[in-house]
């Protein structure tokens, strides 16, 4: 995980040596979307950047799935135990599989502070999961959103947290609202909308263009005996060819080459 | 300096950035003074088609999009909460509704109705501060427009509830178009005409449908659709977008963080 994560070394608040996390993560975009919502409101309306909230989702064993979030009332650090209830019943009544399953806040890194919460959710689940997001932290590669599970250190008896990994998921009609959305652009003029579509459509197809070619020699490479043959590899490329279209007459490489041509 | 200065000093930077809200950013800011305004008069009661845009933001449109989904071939439902910039009806965010709905039809009843006033109480505690502003219903595979039930129900809010509107989600031609099929609407007034439009609406409505929606479709019109996000949501979406196409070329629908 992020090199960029800077770890509260006097508190010793993260704790990067325990043994790694039994709990197979994944987080879905709408979440993600929540949190970044929720941020966003507040620093608008009240130049208040840090936020909390609760993770909803599933737990099957160790399976954790995050796919939706909710507000949280906070006064000096004490969580709104009445707000917190309700509010979850309400979530309950229309998401009846969700369980409560961590936290989320909004900011640059754990602080010992965040422990003083993360105690509070004890209570309402053994093993509360706390997401944070860095809304300052701009890398392009990496999300800035870190999650940990809180342990009990035995040599000093204190609670800390500890990193864990997540995946990112989606449903197949997530990913097309997730896509609606990336490809809509905040301008209303409707040349913008379409050229910021054809970017980044040129982009995907470039970068694809340029993995198929790295492909193709490996095989090459293979062919000439210069390189191992594995299999595995090999399914997964066959695989890959099937998945391309299927289509093969006269116009449509005739379509195909001009669309070429043009990029 | 010393490192809690040193905090102190980064923690009035950063938050003075926070109070530099960009216009792309200034959406997300409620101002009760210019909803005020927006309202005064209730201009819309002047002119059958007073509105003529919606704005949904992203999450909006996501739970909107999951929600009808989950349905399966059941509509469902949901409220819309939002505000008003001229001609223009924004929608920040949707919440689920506990209704029981059908294959052809989908109403909130009183529980509903109790839920949804219950709701946005509590969201007024946590800064969600926009008024309920419509309803979202799926329909799941015959396309988006309103039914002749749809249309009853929307006149009604919109004598009652007003400022109003309808929007409707097909889950079914969103997956298999993959891309969102979402459509929003506004009734005419009782016993207006609206002029013979030179363009009706381009869609196919299966053939046990057609009735319905011909019989209908001249008492409301449809509103043009965008969406909206925050500088955030770019970055977060710009991380998200350049891993999954990573992920194009691996089997798996899952991606390492
Ligand atoms: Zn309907």
């Amino acid at each position: 995980m992020g090199d960029s994560m800077k770890i509260d070394e006097d508190n010793f608040v993260v704790d990067m040596n325990l043994t790694t996390s039994s709990l197979h993560s994944t987080l879905h975009p709408l979440a993600i979307m929540n949190i970044s919502d929720h941020y966003k409101r507040f620093s608008a309306q009240c130049g208040q950047s840090t936020v909390y909230g609760a993770l909803l989702g599933t737990q099957n064993g160790h399976q954790i799935e995050i796919f939706n979030t909710f507000e949280l009332k906070f006064d000096n650090q004490i969580l709104d135990l009445i707000f917190f209830q309700q509010r979850f019943e309400q979530y309950k009544q229309v998401f009846p599989n969700y369980e409560f399953l961590g936290w989320y806040v909004t900011d640059q890194k754990p602080l010992k502070s965040h422990i003083e919460i993360h105690k509070q959710f004890l209570t309402f689940n053994e093993n509360p999961l706390f997401l944070l997001l860095n809304p300052y932290q701009k890398s392009a590669k990496d999300l800035p959103i870190y999650l940990f599970e809180s342990q009990l250190n035995n040599a000093t008896h204190l609670l800390n947290f500890t990193s864990i990994s997540f995946k990112i998921k989606t449903n197949e009609e997530e990913r097309i609202a997730v896509e609606h959305v990336t490809h809509s652009s905040s301008s209303d003029e409707k040349e913008k909308v379409l050229t910021d579509f054809l970017l980044s459509q040129k982009n995907a197809v470039n970068m694809l263009s340029t993995r198929i070619k790295f492909l193709i020699n490996y095989i090459k490479e293979i062919q000439k005996s210069n390189l191992p043959m594995d299999n595995e590899i090999l399914r997964d490329v066959a695989s890959l060819c099937h998945r391309l279209p299927t289509i093969d007459d006269a116009d449509f490489r005739k379509e195909l080459l001009t669309v070429i041509e043009f990029y | 300096m010393s490192s809690s200065s040193k905090d102190a000093l980064k923690t009035f930077q950063l938050e003075n950035n926070i109070v530099n809200i960009s216009d792309q950013d200034s959406i997300f800011k409620f101002d009760a003074e210019k909803q005020k305004l927006e309202s005064n008069g209730r201009p819309w009661k002047n002119n059958p088609k007073y509105f003529t845009k919606v704005k949904i933001s992203a999450v909006a449109l996501i739970k909107m999009v999951i929600h009808a989904r989950s349905g399966g071939n059941v509509e469902v439902m949901g409220s819309l909460q939002g505000k008003l910039d001229g001609d223009t009806i924004i929608v920040m965010d949707t919440f689920i509704l506990p209704v029981e709905g059908t294959e052809t039809r989908v109403n909130a009843g009183n529980e509903a109705n109790e839920y949804m006033v219950e709701f946005k109480e509590k969201s007024l505690l946590v800064g969600r501060l926009e008024n309920i502003i419509g309803w979202y219903h799926s329909h799941p595979g015959y396309g988006c427009w309103l039914s002749g039930i749809d249309v009853g129900t929307q006149s009604m809010n919109q004598m009652y509830l007003d400022p109003f509107v309808a929007i409707v989600i097909d889950p079914h031609r969103t997956i298999s178009a993959g891309k969102v099929e979402i459509g929003a609407f506004r009734t005419y007034p009782k016993d207006y005409k609206p002029p013979e439009e030179a363009t009706s609406q381009y869609q196919s409505i299966p053939l046990n449908k057609i009735e319905d929606f011909g019989a209908f479709h001249n008492e409301y019109y449809q509103l043009e659709v965008s969406c909206f996000k925050s500088s955030l949501d770019d970055h977060l979406l710009e991380v998200l977008w350049n891993k999954y196409w990573v992920n194009t070329l691996s089997s798996s629908p899952l991606i390492t963080v």
